[in-house]
């Protein structure tokens, strides 16, 4: 069986590729999370950061009874669920749950297969749907998606590692666009994609799904008005249709069911995002880019519009669009936040436009000019860099448009100095030579990543295995520290619930009566000001302490708050577990 | 008449704070929760006056701090607020000190959420001061 059918396959090109990526993408898993559970002291607590433990324990609280996705952190909040569904953590929830694997091995699971995944398909799209070569095509796919961990903007530099989104959409998104451009109505596997995929990425990925429907909808009215006698049902039409089915049924959860609309949602934007008026300028500014490029290519060089050509400049009119509607239409949602995601398809169809571009120049007589103007842009930027203190080129401005220029100037300065210099193009051809720059960038991507402070020494392991031994299941701890209160890890660990928990407070039933009495308590609490909480004063300790359901306090050594608390609730607590990193009281 | 008050009561805080250069938080608070207007910003300007007269002397006085704090909060400015801290640190005001006192002006004038964040900052602060060595 091995020798005869599984052996001969990695006489394929592509499943010896994708055998080499899987073995590369393991390595990357093992040098980033080794170091994080080298920090932590334990392979238990390496989550690398606090919105991979929300969307984790997204999954966890779905397999609950009753179901509390919607807030597992807060047992008043049980059988909640949110009005956007987390698709991808819901759904490894019930297959640990009806197929009966432990929730926790799908950690690796998913930090060595999603990016493997995502790279083999944007992998395919290349070779299969816009005709590049394998090989080149996993090289450059590898360079991209790695290219993320370099980033110095954290939300661009955790692309690869958090879960669930933008990683669980991104090669659909990448096959969906591709199937708008190169899709065949008559290829039955195009036209079964063409069903499939929008409705999966939307369940996936709502704001992905809004930009695959923007290039169907633009390339379908195209295609109309290009060619009348086109046919009106071509692939680009049935993917719209089951666009809106699956929109209809989104809509159905959406308004079903019990409930929480997430602030992370709705809530206000950060001033980090600069201000709206710059980001529509410099959106503007980059349509102006491409838009620009291509007049003169049509206009210069006689050359047909291509695909890509379109891709590029409907993605920049997208930016303005989203930059428009954020500033000025519904200003301060959380919108432009997002936007980050969409970086990944931008750069692979601006990497494929940028080429397309260079070659066009090196055919025509004129490349020796484009040279020196690219060289003299270069130097210009770098002087500029060194007058004003300030790397132009990899410093990370609040403004997403400014980040696809930077990576637009570097993009295309590589591809011009490949397809310039014949020494290095030689050099692309060696496949030792290749290999081995791939793994020291994945090698060294991975390892600059920053870890998580909060893993660092985790004081709380000991008492969660107290407490999964000897706590009532949905019991409620209160955890009195502040640089725990993004990444606990209690509810993920021991199913227990937590008191105040940041994430737990950002939905709509913060304000609630017992919401806010949960914000001030804790706070109170901390500040050693619990018997002069305004508006209850007639309260006794007793019955504020009992007023939102609270079992067990739990504090880190050393602690600024040790003190406060013991002196506050001193009475009310009885020590049951103590390790050298923390204490752990019931409250009676 | 609400005019008067406005200028009488922190011209009385004034006096107080110049006898004795310290006042209590919960005061302050309900002080300014019960100011239905924002003072004229020249009715605070006192508390901003004293405050940097007393950093100037001794630039670890946590008294000194405070009335500026309370110059900033009476004017309702939040992000005036929260750069003023960052300010006093760039100055060498005392850490951890400096956040813990800020979290508990914050608190008192029910600023939860941001009083919350203050109590990161003074924890994080604390353990590099006290808790690695």
């Amino acid at each position: 069986m091995l020798k005869n059918k599984i052996l001969p396959l990695f006489k394929l090109q592509i499943v010896s590729y994708a055998f080499t990526a899987l073995l590369l993408f393991t390595v990357c898993f093992f040098v980033h999370f080794g170091r994080e559970a080298h920090s932590s002291k334990s392979w238990e607590y390496v989550l690398p950061g606090g919105e991979d433990l929300v969307y984790w324990s997204y999954g966890k609280g779905r397999i609950m009874t009753p179901r509390c996705d919607g807030n597992p952190f807060y047992f008043e909040e049980q059988g909640t669920r949110h009005i956007i569904p987390w698709t991808t953590a819901e759904t490894i929830g019930l297959i640990s749950k009806y197929a009966k694997i432990p929730f926790s091995w799908f950690f690796p699971a998913w930090h060595i297969l999603a990016p493997f995944l995502t790279w083999l398909l944007i992998v395919l799209c290349c070779w299969k749907l816009w005709d590049y070569p394998l090989s080149a095509s996993a090289a450059i796919t590898y360079f991209l998606l790695f290219s993320t961990l370099f980033h110095s903007h954290q939300m661009i530099q955790w692309t690869l590692y958090r879960f669930s989104r933008p990683l669980d959409g991104i090669a659909l998104l990448f096959l969906w666009i591709s199937l708008v451009f190169k899709g065949n109505r008559n290829n039955k596997i195009h036209f079964c994609a063409s069903w499939l995929v929008p409705p999966i990425v939307l369940w996936l990925h709502p704001y992905y799904a809004g930009f695959g429907l923007w290039f169907t909808v633009i390339e379908y009215v195209r295609g109309l008005l290009k060619n009348k006698n086109a046919s009106k049902f071509d692939l680009r039409f049935w993917m719209t249709v089951s666009t809106f089915i699956a929109g209809f049924s989104f809509i159905g959860y959406a308004f079903s069911g019990e409930n929480i609309n997430p602030l992370v949602l709705f809530g206000p934007t950060k001033p980090s995002f600069g201000s709206p008026f710059l980001n529509l300028l410099t959106s503007f500014l980059w349509l102006a880019v491409v838009w620009g490029t291509v007049l003169f290519f049509k206009f210069s060089f006689r050359e047909k519009t291509t695909p890509l050509d379109f891709l590029t400049v409907e993605s920049a009119i997208f930016l303005v669009w989203v930059c428009w509607i954020n500033g000025f239409v519904v200003p301060k949602t959380e919108l432009i936040v997002h936007l980050h995601y969409f970086l990944v398809p931008m750069i692979f169809s601006m990497t494929g436009w940028v080429y397309e571009k260079v070659i066009i120049f090196k055919k025509s007589g004129y490349f020796s000019i484009f040279s020196k103007a690219l060289v003299f842009l270069t130097i210009l930027v770098l002087t500029l860099s060194l007058v004003i203190k300030e790397n132009l080129i990899f410093c990370s401005p609040p403004y997403f448009s400014i980040k696809i220029l930077q990576y637009f100037f570097i993009i295309l300065v590589s591809v011009w100095a490949v397809t310039g210099f014949d020494f290095l193009r030689r050099l692309t051809t060696k496949k030792g030579l290749v290999y081995g720059l791939i793994i020291a960038v994945a090698v060294a991507g991975h390892w600059i990543i920053p870890l998580n402070p909060q893993n660092r020494d985790f004081p709380f392991a000991g008492a969660f295995q107290w407490l999964k031994k000897n706590a009532q299941e949905k019991e409620v701890v209160l955890t009195a520290s502040r640089k725990y209160r993004f990444c606990d890890y209690l509810f993920l660990k021991t199913g227990l619930k937590s008191y105040y928990n940041d994430y737990g407070s950002g939905n709509v039933f913060i304000e609630s009566p017992q919401a806010k009495f949960r914000v001030v308590f804790y706070t109170a609490l901390l500040l050693n000001r619990v018997d002069k909480i305004r508006h209850l004063e007639a309260l006794s300790l007793e019955e504020k302490i009992h007023l939102v359901r609270l079992d067990y306090v739990l504090i880190p050594i050393p602690s600024p708050f040790y003190n406060v608390v013991t002196r506050q609730l001193q009475g009310f607590l009885k020590l049951v577990y103590q390790d050298k990193k923390c204490f752990l009281w019931k409250v009676t | 008449m609400m005019k008067f008050f406005r200028q009488a009561i922190p011209t009385v805080l004034f006096f107080l704070l110049l006898n004795a250069a310290a006042f209590s938080s919960e005061d302050i608070g309900k002080a300014i929760r019960q100011e239905n207007e924002t003072p004229d910003e020249k009715d605070v300007e006192p508390y901003l006056i004293l405050g940097k007269k007393i950093i100037a002397q001794d630039p670890q006085s946590i008294e000194g701090y405070k009335l500026i704090l309370i110059h900033a909060l009476f004017t309702k400015n939040m992000n005036a607020f929260l750069n003023t801290i960052d300010d006093f640190k760039e100055q060498g005001a005392p850490e951890p000190e400096i956040d813990y006192l800020a979290a508990d002006m914050l608190y008192l004038v029910d600023y939860f959420g941001l009083a919350l964040l203050k109590l990161a900052d003074f924890e994080k602060a604390w353990r590099e001061k006290y808790a690695q060595k």
